[in-house]
């Protein structure tokens, strides 16, 4: 029997539109040293954090091996070091495996991002295409979603209004939540009269660019019960990859999300996942993703996103309590603050946002255009 | 002599010298044996452009000589084998100057069996791009006090509270200790040159799509109250690339290097540019 | 921020990640864009396994990993909408001052629908299972905009 993982210790600064006071590094440590803090633990060879896993994007930090620049700020400086490319959530995947693995003990988990450094990210996420097919139409993880916003409305009960919901009860979330201090609030006409972006994605849809920085220390649990009260376990872990091009995809299948979702749960030994979670925190860069997501999760009906809206589905059942990544978190780290999210409200740490006696979660991250990945991870604690 | 992917292996040998380009050979020259196994031994002999091919048993006098299997050798002439693989494998061997041979093998037109006619080549399409994205770099609190110093012709330093030691330019943290610097010191300008790098190929500079003059000098400069390791790295003025001394410590042997000074822009920003390069401080 | 962070010391410099490329189309890729280019053609392959003809083309089927370099297929250059987008955020990357239409075009012979502009038709007016057709670009760029773009035709 592998043994237990948990989550010990989260931190995050705040996310803002532009934290231009700020260099990644200084970001970092205003993560690392509330996590040492907490815990009490050093990078000493023999008991202390054995590896840091940072998240960063290379586009966005434009630096290649972005890692490499946050050495010193990761601790990571002549110890073990790996970074996570491709969503930061993915990071509990793979210090899960170095710890069962028996590598290490301890991990330090540290993500930064600023999206307010490139001129447009738009322009960064344009990267993510190919020169020779889809770059030359312009294509970015903008009109990406457009398209399958489309394809998701064509295929669902989700309209318009449904939408502003979502954004309007986003920005009445993050009001509660310190670490987004500058989520605008607006009302469901507001989110209703804002111009379209990519239609039928409106401007007050799309998560606002952010700058922050998230990390966790992740335990074997003796380690953990050593320096947690309440270490969070990372009982399932799935993830799932689908086509590149987005002609290759049924765009509102959520073909990825489902294997992903069905991995975790197997792992986790959950048949019925419906009333299983008590938070739900699903990374949703643009407002119809919330409704898609929880479908693709199963923990709504196939088709029924918008009458779950309408019927208050998500107050009753938790979701994004954090005002989630509508509330403004950057591209990379969204996940990795949903894990993060889900670990405070299980740690009783939730503050104004706490779900009472919450004892098991889901966090869920995506990249790549229009939900090309997928990872789910199930959280839960004794 | 046997056939092999439909292909007579003479036939592949024997039409070496009228398939090599010679417009393509000007000025190489030299001796390159192929050793078939049971398709025999050959030279193949090159000279002013013109090659010559015989049967040849004793290969001690080419250049390189490739050793193979008539097999493998048909094979990666029709393109069936890759030769790297088959190289990997151990099915061929290149002795000698390796180099050589393979910029022979580039000289021959592909064989084509009798009677096919060569298809048009597909060209290969590539695309020269260049990705430009604007940045808005923060500096922070930490560099940005140490650039700052630069235009005020300081150059700062910070010190770790626990080790003592000087970084410049300053981190937020000490990553031998992992707490924060917190002390600032005043270093240099002058010092001694540790490390000379003569860099003859600059790449684009992907901060400002520049790309540098070369050859140029990228130095570790040791300045005065820096000890050890703790070099700033920077420019050298190119003009006195052959008249500086790199300074070493090798087995507690001290050899100072060259002394330099900075010499600074006019115009200064806020940037590490503030110092155009070091100098002899002669 | 935090009220007691001082940004005394801090500012900001303006500058750029430029970094030169060159790109290879690889080889299935070259056949496709010179015969794009050249004859005004559009071509697939087709993975008899999966009984999949793919556009753009492709080396290998991602599905079943069969080879796919000699299977070409040539598709039509007309099809129809199956979704769409328009896009209305101006940035230098777009290949078009906004708004504009992204269209997925399903062309005929065609099982997966490549991503292109659609002009000609006010995007309002634009719907799902349109007929339309490519209009091929005067000047090569050696990419997928040898076709400039599609417009609506008769079905």
């Amino acid at each position: 029997m592998a043994r237990r993982v948990g989550i010990c210790a989260v931190a995050q600064t705040t996310y803002q539109r532009d934290k231009w006071h700020e260099r990644f590094q200084g970001m970092a440590l205003e993560v690392l040293e509330p996590l040492l803090a907490q815990t009490g633990l050093d990078f000493s060879e023999d008991k202390g954090i054995g590896m840091s896993i940072s998240v960063s994007d290379d586009i966005f930090d434009a630096r290649t091996i972005s890692d490499n620049g946050m050495t010193d700020v990761l601790g990571a400086h002549m110890r073990c070091e790996e970074k996570i490319a491709q969503e930061g959530i993915q990071a509990l995947y793979y210090g899960l495996a170095a710890i069962q693995g028996g590598h290490v003990d301890a991990a330090l988990v540290l993500g930064h991002c600023k999206e307010s450094q490139p001129k447009s990210r738009n322009m960064v996420t344009h990267m993510a295409f190919d020169p020779f097919y889809t770059r030359p139409v312009g294509l970015d993880f903008t009109a990406a979603a457009g398209l399958q916003a489309q394809a998701y409305a064509d295929r669902s009960d989700v309209g318009d209004t449904h939408l502003a919901d979502i954004v309007a009860r986003a920005g009445r979330m993050a009001q509660l939540n310190p670490a987004t201090p500058e989520t605008p609030v607006w009302t469901r006409e507001e989110v209703l009269a804002s111009p379209m972006l990519a239609d039928p994605i409106r401007a007050h849809h799309a998560y606002p660019v952010s700058d922050g920085a998230v990390g966790m220390i992740l335990a074997a649990e003796e380690t953990a019960r050593a320096i947690c009260d309440h270490p969070v376990w990372i009982t399932g872990v799935g993830n799932c990859m689908d086509s590149f091009f987005l002609g290759d995809r049924d765009l509102a299948s959520n073909f990825a999300l489902k294997q992903a979702a069905a991995r975790a749960y197997q792992r986790a030994g959950i048949d019925q996942p419906h009333d299983r979670f008590d938070v739900v925190e699903v990374s949703d860069q643009f407002a119809y993703q919330q409704p898609m997501w929880m479908e693709g999760l199963g923990l709504v009906d196939e088709g029924q996103g918008g009458a779950w809206i309408a019927g208050g589905g998500p107050d009753a059942m938790n979701v994004n309590r954090s005002g989630g990544m509508l509330a403004g978190n950057p591209l990379i780290l969204g996940g990795l603050v949903r894990a993060a999210e889900v670990a405070l409200q299980l740690m009783g740490l939730a503050g104004e946002r706490q779900v009472a006696d919450a004892r098991c979660g889901l966090a869920h991250g995506v990249m790549g255009p229009a939900g090309q990945f997928h990872s789910v991870a199930i959280l839960e604690r004794d | 002599m046997t056939t092999y992917f439909g292909v007579d292996v003479a036939d592949v040998i024997e039409t070496m010298p009228s398939r090599f380009r010679k417009e393509a050979a000007a000025g190489i020259s030299g001796r390159f044996g192929y050793d078939l196994g049971e398709a025999g031994r050959w030279r193949l002999a090159v000279r002013d452009g013109d090659a010559a091919l015989a049967p040849a048993e004793d290969l001690d006098d080419c250049l390189a000589v490739v050793a193979t299997d008539p097999q493998t050798f048909v094979g990666i002439q029709l393109g069936k084998i890759d030769a790297t693989e088959a190289m990997a494998l151990q099915k061929l061997t290149v002795a000698g100057d390796r180099g050589a041979f393979g910029s022979i093998t580039r000289l021959f037109q592909k064989y084509l069996p009798p009677g096919e006619e060569a298809l048009p080549d597909t060209e290969l399409v590539v695309l020269k791009q260049t990705i430009s994205v604007g940045q808005t770099f923060a500096t922070g609190p930490v560099m940005g006090r140490f650039l700052k110093g630069l235009k005020q012709k300081k150059i700062l330093a910070m010190r770790c509270p626990v080790c003592g030691r000087l970084q410049s330019p300053p981190r937020e943290i000490c990553a031998v200790c992992r707490v924060r610097n917190t002390e600032w010191v005043e270093v240099g300008p002058k010092g001694e040159m540790r490390m000379l790098e003569y860099v003859y190929y600059a790449s684009p500079d992907p901060l400002t799509g520049e790309t540098r003059e070369t050859p140029y000098g990228a130095i570790g400069v040791l300045l005065d109250g820096c000890r050890d390791e703790e070099v700033f790295w920077h420019l050298l003025n190119p003009a006195q690339l052959d008249r500086v001394q790199m300074g070493s410590v090798i087995d507690g042997q001290v050899r100072h290097g060259s002394r330099l000074r900075p010499v600074w822009a006019e115009n200064r920003t806020g940037s590490i540019d503030d110092i155009q390069y070091f100098e002899l401080d002669d | 921020m935090q009220s007691d962070f001082d940004t005394s010391d801090c500012y900001t410099i303006e500058g750029k990640l430029a970094l030169p490329y060159t790109y290879f189309a690889g080889r299935v890729g070259s056949r496709f864009i010179t015969t794009l280019r050249d004859q005004h053609k559009i071509m697939g392959v087709r993975c008899d396994a999966c009984d999949t003809v793919f556009v753009p083309p492709r080396q290998t089927c991602e599905r079943c990993l069969g080879d796919l370099t000699d299977s070409w297929c040539e598709v039509g250059s007309r099809g129809r909408v199956v979704n769409f987008t328009v896009v209305r955020y101006p940035d230098r990357h777009l290949p078009r001052p906004v708004p504009y239409v992204l269209a997925m075009i399903l062309l005929e012979g065609a099982d997966t629908p490549i991503v292109h502009l659609l002009e000609g038709i006010p995007p309002e007016q634009v719907a799902v299972d349109m007929a339309v057709e490519a209009v091929f670009a005067e000047t090569t760029t050696h990419t997928i905009r040898d076709i400039d773009h599609f417009k609506p035709c008769d079905a």
